[in-house]
């Protein structure tokens, strides 16, 4: 491995603002004065000024007097580490002289004489020991012991036959299996009030001077496009969800490679749902009617709304239809969040699959944010 | 000459008197830095005065007239690329947009295999060249703290025979992680923990294309040494509990010791006694730029 020698100190440092491309091309050595570059690394001593060389030179004498005085020194030893022959280098500078031999390393002759010794007791182990199979336990093989049948009531009796069949047949009756698909809409509906919330229960979170842009899908990843008044803010806003657990994971990729002091970046989050899946009955309602409650809370919440898209989809569940509807709402963060409580209760059975917020680059605070909510309508046919 | 290694908690030095052709350490230690160690600070009025503030707390020996400085700094203040080819200017105009751009020079240092490129701000840079002046120091270097560190195993440890290695900086702050093949630096990451999570902030080379799962499992330390094989550790924190004891269980995992090979004068090796594995291996930039003594 070749040392890398780094000074940003020297003067031969190209300014980005200034280079042309080409500039930057034709400064790539060439391997001749790669090879001469290497070969200036091992004899000069670089940073330092030929005035200061001859000063070095100088007291060299009086560093040979000097060294009678010099306090015993030592050096630490490793005992797996193995001297090899001293070779003298030129220290000042920074540690710019010639890379020492290798150390740890062990001559070729001790491997052979150890790879022997390998070979033998190998050889050895081989007929020596019993055969590997003869080394393993086989496990033994269970049993399977005859056993009566027993109950805990005593089928004999005729009362306590009925009764149990009275048991059995109340527990049948109760139990209720929901098809697959509507279980898997039930947990859907859960996911669909947790995206709808996250949104403002981070908006809490984001410090003075963030501006953001978040999209959330149901695959239960959030992205946030971010930009900062100034360095710092980013760190603050990943501390503050990450303290409060609101992601499982988040990472942070700043567009100018400058982590925390860039003030442009996005944010990828992975979260978990939380909200339980709810019991009881599924409404059925027709988008006119859905689109009439949905005016009314935005009504509610002094919001501005206007529906667009509105198409029919592919539904899951049978004898239903789907309507997938593209709503957008213009408000405060605060309106917005109280808009989405009273779109929380309109009793329809539907699925909110993407959201997406933010401002346009044109408009800033206080103009409204914009809301855009992509809905999937459930109605019995 | 004082050798300096500044990161976001900790500024470590080690100074070293030069006897004839050899360099004896005289003394090392390590100072709290009272400030944050980004860019923003230092476009902060008082910077130069705080630098300046903390150059001063370093140790001073009259009598062995020190009066040169080299510097090392954290992965905060610089930013690298690997790259197989010269990053054209345009791309850099991309990465770091127009305005900060504008800001930063850069170098382009030639490896086995690619390039590396290092972006730095040259105002920070005048910053502590002016106040290492301001305490009577001459600032002869100033280069990146981890390479120092892959130069320190590369002077230590006879790496040639390993298909593949890596070296780990575990640090409070920001973590950095160098992959070699073939004795090749061939991929460089730099990653925070935060509450035990893991953020991958610069990601470059040649890196597989699972690690941030890697990096995501709460078996963090044994999937890196599955995947990337021998790892050479240090630390840059100081904490109660040593931070590298969970590496400690494998087979080769490698707390480094950056005084093997250095002539120690003979009153400070006492000390070392007292210090642990982990604790040790806090020098390791910073005795990174001191060419040792063949072994």
């Amino acid at each position: 491995m070749k040392k890398i020698d780094v000074n940003l100190l020297e003067n031969n440092e190209e300014s980005v603002s200034k280079d042309k491309d080409s500039e930057i091309l034709s400064n790539t050595p060439t391997d001749q004065e790669q090879q001469e570059d290497q070969n200036l690394q091992f004899s000069e001593i670089p940073s330092v000024s030929e005035e200061k060389l001859e000063k070095t030179e100088e007291p060299s004498q009086e560093k040979k007097e000097k060294e009678e005085e010099t306090p015993h020194t030592e050096t630490i030893k490793t005992s797996d580490l193995k001297r090899g022959k001293k070779e003298k280098s030129t220290k000042k500078g920074g540690g710019n002289s010639s890379k020492p031999p290798a150390k740890k390393k062990k001559g070729p002759n001790i491997l052979f004489i150890v790879l022997l010794v390998v070979i033998v007791l190998a050889i050895l182990v081989i007929f020596t020991f019993p055969k590997f199979s003869a080394l393993v336990k086989k496990p033994e093989q269970v049993k399977i012991a005859k056993t009566t049948e027993f109950s805990i009531v005593p089928v004999d009796e005729k009362e306590a036959r009925d009764t149990l069949a009275q048991i059995r047949s109340a527990l049948e009756q109760g139990e209720q299996v929901l098809p697959e698909n509507i279980s898997l809409l039930k947990k859907q509906l859960a996911e669909s009030k947790d995206r709808l919330h996250r949104l403002f229960i981070l908006s809490d979170h984001f410090p003075k001077g963030l501006f953001w842009s978040y999209y959330s899908t149901s695959g239960g990843f959030e992205l946030f496009e971010v930009k900062a008044r100034e360095p710092g803010i980013f760190e603050m806003f990943y501390n503050r969800v990450m303290k409060n657990n609101l992601f499982n994971t988040l990472k942070f990729y700043s567009y100018d490679g400058k982590y925390w002091d860039s003030l442009e970046g996005v944010f990828v989050g992975t979260y978990s749902s939380t909200t339980p899946i709810e019991k009881g009955a599924l409404y059925s309602m027709n988008p006119d009617d859905f689109i009439a409650y949905v005016a009314y809370s935005a009504q509610t919440a002094k919001i501005n709304f206007t529906d667009r898209n509105s198409k029919p989809g592919k539904s899951v569940i049978p004898r239903t239809k789907q309507t997938v509807l593209e709503l957008t709402f213009y408000g405060t963060i605060n309106q917005l969040e109280r808009f989405v409580e009273e779109f929380s209760k309109i009793p329809a059975t539907f699925t909110v699959s993407k959201v997406i917020a933010g401002r346009k680059p044109s408009e800033q605070y206080p103009d409204p944010l914009k809301l855009t909510l992509f809905v999937a309508l459930y109605e019995k046919m | 000459m004082l050798y300096l290694s500044l990161n976001p908690n900790l500024l470590i030095y080690v100074a070293s008197r030069q006897i004839q052709e050899d360099e004896i350490v005289e003394d090392y230690g390590k100072l709290s830095v009272p400030f944050a160690v980004d860019r923003s600070f230092f476009y902060q009025k008082d910077a130069l005065a705080m630098v300046t503030a903390l150059f001063q707390s370093l140790p001073h020996y009259p009598s062995m007239s020190w009066e040169e400085l080299a510097l090392s700094l954290p992965p905060t203040l610089l930013t690298y690329t690997l790259s197989p080819e010269p990053i054209p200017q345009w791309i850099d105009r991309i990465r770091f947009g127009e305005t900060y751009i504008e800001a930063l020079s850069k170098k382009n240092y030639t490896l086995e295999k690619g390039y590396l490129t290092i972006w730095y701000d040259p105002k920070i840079l005048d910053l502590f060249v002016q106040a290492a002046k301001n305490c009577g120091f001459v600032l002869q270097k100033i280069t990146s703290g981890f390479i120092n560190a892959i130069n320190a195993i590369n002077m230590i440890y006879d790496t040639k025979n390993y298909d593949k290695f890596s070296l780990l900086k575990w640090d409070s702050f920001y973590s950095e992680l160098a992959l070699f093949k073939k004795n090749i630096l061939t991929g460089y990451l730099c990653f925070r923990i935060n509450q035990s999570k893991l953020l991958p902030l610069n990601i470059n080379g040649d890196i597989p294309e699972n690690l941030s799962e890697i990096l995501d499992t709460d078996n963090l330390t044994e999937n890196l040494y599955k995947t990337l094989g021998p790892i050479f550790l240090y630390s840059h924190q100081v904490v109660d509990s040593d931070p590298l004891e969970p590496f400690k269980k494998f087979g080769f995992c490698e707390i480094i010791n950056p005084w093997t090979g250095l002539r120690i004068d003979t009153k400070q090796r006492e000390n070392f006694s007292e210090l642990s594995s982990a604790e040790r291996s806090l020098w390791t930039e910073t005795a990174g730029f001191i060419t040792r003594e063949s072994l």
